[in-house]
């Protein structure tokens, strides 16, 4: 009997930490983030800020790139999926979202051909070379273009994040390629119950 | 008439023979060809490649007739930097079996000649250093794993 008392309370500890984990690994990120504003698939919302009350999953990359972005992306739509299957309610409080590094050819137009077909409510933006450096610059994302004989043209070496921002817009947390989706729609699921 | 008919046939014979015997001994499998949107000209084909000999390969280039150009590619990490990196080669060790997937190993397709279509069929040749060569034929799909795309998604109906 008393171990069996010792087995629950166990059970209880075991389940209560990683829910306080789960609130605790989420704290705001005071160096990266800010307000932006760039040219926008979607022309009423082309600010950071217009997207306040709602979560927003953020990923930089560009459109050429065959095997990256395209990954990441596929990555934002299953978390995107995942939280439909919840239900559309949930879906729609999550805003995704994709800033181009490469002005140079991802046009709006470009843009909304290519990140439809990842999810209909994905917005992309772009903007003048020095706009979205200065955005890449403020969460900390580096591109490079890459010196290379390949036929595709020009290749960027980057970093490629999803980052998860709250309804204030602040960066709560930060995914790399490794991360299971499981996990992010957890970490999303947290920040919607906040 | 005739004649011309026998020198295509004998042609044909000596062709097939040609490429069977030019034929690798690598095991490719799990081929597939990552789908994208019509507006993107790049894609990228992925499969496991396996060295069943004694003896080391060297995959030394790819081609197809779906893209104006086809690269070997692999990914490099450094620190947070992913960097795709044209290559000359990739090394097989015998009896090594190699991953081509997102992020790392890839057959990157450049400058597509017609947008790809989900289940389409896309034949890829693979040349290897010794001359050999080896015919593998993909198929177009979404995403890795069989994860479902945007597209592909199930909606669930609540009564
Ligand atoms: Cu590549």
């Amino acid at each position: 009997m008393i171990a069996r008392w010792l087995a629950c309370g166990g059970m209880v500890a075991l389940l209560g930490w990683p829910l306080l984990l789960v609130a605790k690994e989420l704290p705001v990120n005071t160096r990266l983030g800010g307000d932006f504003q760039l040219q926008s698939t979607v022309a009423a919302q082309d600010q950071l800020s217009d997207f306040k009350g709602r979560l927003v999953l953020l990923n930089f990359g560009y459109t050429s790139c065959p095997d990256v972005c395209p990954m990441v992306l596929s990555r934002m739509t299953q978390v995107m999926n995942a939280l439909e299957e919840d239900s559309k309610e949930t879906r729609a409080r999550v805003q995704p979202l994709f800033v181009t590094f490469d002005p140079a050819r991802d046009t709006v137009e470009r843009l909304q051909a290519y990140l439809q077909h990842f999810g209909k409510d994905f917005i992309g933006m772009t903007g003048t070379p020095e706009q979205v450096a200065d955005v890449a610059k403020r969460f900390g994302v580096v591109y490079l273009p890459q010196k290379s004989d390949s036929a595709a043209g020009t290749l960027f070496a980057h970093s490629d994040y999803i980052y998860l921002l709250d309804d204030q817009g602040r960066v709560r947390a930060l995914f790399g390629s490794k991360d299971p989706i499981d996990e992010m729609v957890d970490a999303v699921e947290s920040l919607l119950d906040e | 008439m005739l004649n011309l008919k026998k020198i295509l046939s004998v042609l044909l014979f000596w062709t097939v023979a040609a490429v069977a015997w030019a034929g690798s001994a690598v095991e490719v499998t799990d081929g597939w060809v990552r789908w994208v949107p019509p507006v993107s000209e790049n894609s990228a084909a992925y499969f496991t490649l396996h060295n069943p000999t004694d003896k080391p390969l060297e995959l030394v280039s790819a081609s197809s007739d779906v893209a104006r150009a086809v690269e070997l590619h692999n990914v490099i990490k450094t620190g947070d930097l992913m960097s795709m990196q044209k290559q000359e080669k990739i090394g097989i060790s015998a009896h090594q079996t190699l991953q081509f997937q997102p992020g790392s190993y890839h057959v990157m397709l450049i400058g597509l000649k017609k947008p790809l279509e989900e289940n389409q069929s896309v034949s890829l040749t693979l040349h290897f250093a010794d001359g050999t060569t080896a015919p593998v034929s993909l198929t177009v799909r979404k995403d890795a794993g069989g994860k479902s795309g945007a597209d592909e998604h199930q909606h669930h109906h609540h009564h």
